[in-house]
């Protein structure tokens, strides 16, 4: 080691912040380095003084201002905390009536809302629902086997479903747009696969039209059945939300109510439509021609001023009551299926003022 | 005076007791103003940056997590504002007043010939005073990380590994700026004082 090397090691030695191989290296060198040894003392001597250099005491104004100041700052900082809570006497009552508006508001947007929310809320997955459970009943018995083997599905459906005037009365904007979709939904694809499938099973020179008009004719007929039974279990006559509650044991049967009810109005084979002074009594007049005539399943409803009669009829009873309608008042008839001797036809009787 | 007193108090403050860093002045503020001093060289100055310290410590005592000791942070924070104060300062304090220890009126002689002759006590002390003056001068020659180093260590007596806590520093870079400092300071006494007293 090189007396340079030595003395940029020296103030290490002071507090013996070397390892100790350096320092005993360097001890040995001292004794033999006079120079080094003197640059050592000094180094002594100077680490004396600058230890024995007198300490200053602070002033005792600089805890006051120190604090002083702490405690400012302390005040700025609670400031803020109170500026949002404080005085309570001020600010208490004012938070506890906003809390107060806020819960008021809240109530009256949720009372305001509510008929509306229990239409909206439960109705569109639960008729989702019905239609994906319906469709497949539907089709199954299209595919060939017997009428008397659909009678169930379409009983089923009408135990949910409101009386014909829910289906025909204009009804709310929602309420209509849901039968609207319902219909679409449920009822077409249904009737044009039936169709179909009677038409692939009809003779080949006959029109596949006419097997359509076959499936229509039977349709309504089944479903008359299943109004008639309806009736007499009065479920027909209570709303859907009604039907519902009463039922309230399967999930499905409120919400399917509207949907069912315009998947199954009955299609009458002829529609009259008659134009009279006074709808009500000519109305009674025909109700009692229909009687005089055997008809069956007679029902009558009346709505913004018109009047509408639906029955079945023997088919060779329909001459008579074409007469005798005529001369209650003006008829105008539509023919929807073309009557064949021996059978039923259903009828439509539409009353309106002159 | 153990270092659970001042976490106690720390504690205190940040719980919204104000009071309670009155403790943390008392216990601090004498060893905060000299290692001030020592670095600045002017004792009014010495005694704004320990307010001025007090204050941002008090202001980020919710950030103090307890990893090292309250008094290695504080003064951190001391050696911190001093060493702005120097840079901010630099040339102001060149060029103004003297400070209380300035060794010029010293060596003028204007000093003694006004002190009142009170026998050989009075020249002691006088001697004694105006060594102290060029040691601080010396001191103050010194570059400021070697100065604070110094500082801290020789005069304050903190080991290395708190002030490698309050500068941010490993230990090596500690020892090797300490060593430089002693080795100037000791050029630098040598050649004010001339014969070694």
């Amino acid at each position: 080691m090189t007396c340079k090397e030595i003395e940029g090691l020296l103030p290490g030695m002071i507090d013996g912040a070397l390892p100790d191989v350096e320092m005993k290296r360097i001890e040995t060198h001292l004794k033999t380095c006079a120079s080094c040894r003197k640059a050592f003392a000094d180094l002594r001597k100077c680490d004396e003084q600058v230890k024995s250099l007198e300490e200053v005491e602070p002033p005792p104004w600089l805890k006051t201002r120190v604090m002083a100041q702490v405690r400012e700052e302390a005040r700025q900082k609670e400031g803020i905390f109170r500026k949002l809570f404080f005085p309570l006497h001020v600010k208490v009552p004012i938070q506890a009536l906003a809390t107060v508006l806020i819960a008021f508001v809240a109530w009256n947007v949720y009372k305001t809302g509510e008929p509306e929310f229990r239409q909206m809320a439960p109705s569109s997955p639960a008729v989702q629902e019905a239609t994906r459970a319906q469709a497949p009943r539907e089709l199954a018995p299209a595919a060939g086997i017997s009428k008397r083997d659909e009678i169930p599905a379409t009983r089923e459906k009408k135990a949910f479903a409101p009386p014909p005037a829910q289906v025909q009365e204009p009804a709310p904007q929602r309420a209509a747009t849901v039968r609207e979709e319902t219909t679409a939904d449920a009822e077409k694809p249904v009737e044009r696969l039936r169709a179909a499938k009677r038409a692939a099973e009809a003779p080949k020179d006959e029109n596949a039209w006419n097997a359509a008009d076959a499936a229509r004719t039977a349709e309504p007929d089944r479903a008359l059945e299943a109004q008639a039974r309806d009736k007499k279990q009065k479920v027909v006559k209570a709303p859907a939300g009604a039907v519902a509650k009463e039922a309230g044991k399967q999930e499905a049967r409120p919400a399917a109510a509207p949907m069912l009810s315009a998947a199954a109005p009955p299609r009458p084979d002829l529609e009259f439509t008659m134009r009279a002074r006074g709808p009500e009594p000519a109305a009674a007049e025909a109700e009692s021609v229909l009687s005089q005539l055997g008809a069956q399943a007679v029902d009558r409803q009346s709505r913004e001023g018109r009047v509408i009669l639906t029955a079945r009829i023997r088919t060779e009873q329909i001459e008579v009551l074409r007469e005798k309608l005529k001369s209650i008042g003006l008829v105008q008839e539509r023919v929807q299926v073309s009557p064949s001797p021996g059978g039923f036809l259903t009828i439509r009787i539409e009353i309106r003022p002159e | 005076m153990t270092d659970d007193e001042d976490v106690k108090a720390v504690l205190l403050c940040q719980k919204g007791e104000p009071d309670a860093f009155e403790i943390l002045v008392e216990r601090h503020q004498k060893r905060m103003l000299n290692v001030a001093y020592r670095m600045l060289g002017d004792y009014e100055e010495a005694c704004d940056v320990v307010q001025e310290a007090f204050i941002a410590a008090y202001r980020a005592i919710h950030s103090f997590r307890r990893e090292a000791a309250f008094s290695t942070w504080l003064y951190g924070i001391v050696v911190n504002c001093a060493r702005n104060r120097i840079k901010q300062a630099k040339g102001r304090l060149r060029h103004e007043a003297r400070s209380i220890d300035d060794p010029v009126g010293l060596q003028d002689g204007s000093l003694q010939s006004e002190l009142p002759d009170c026998g050989e006590s009075v020249v002691e002390r006088l001697e004694k005073k105006e060594v102290e003056a060029r040691v601080q001068a010396c001191i103050r020659t010194l570059e400021p990380d070697q100065r604070e180093v110094l500082i801290l260590r020789d005069i304050q007596g903190f080991s290395y590994e708190e002030i490698g806590g309050m500068l941010k520093l490993p230990d090596g870079t500690v020892k090797s700026r300490l060593f430089r400092a002693r080795a100037a300071l000791k050029d630098c006494l040598v050649n004010v004082l001339g014969d070694w007293p």
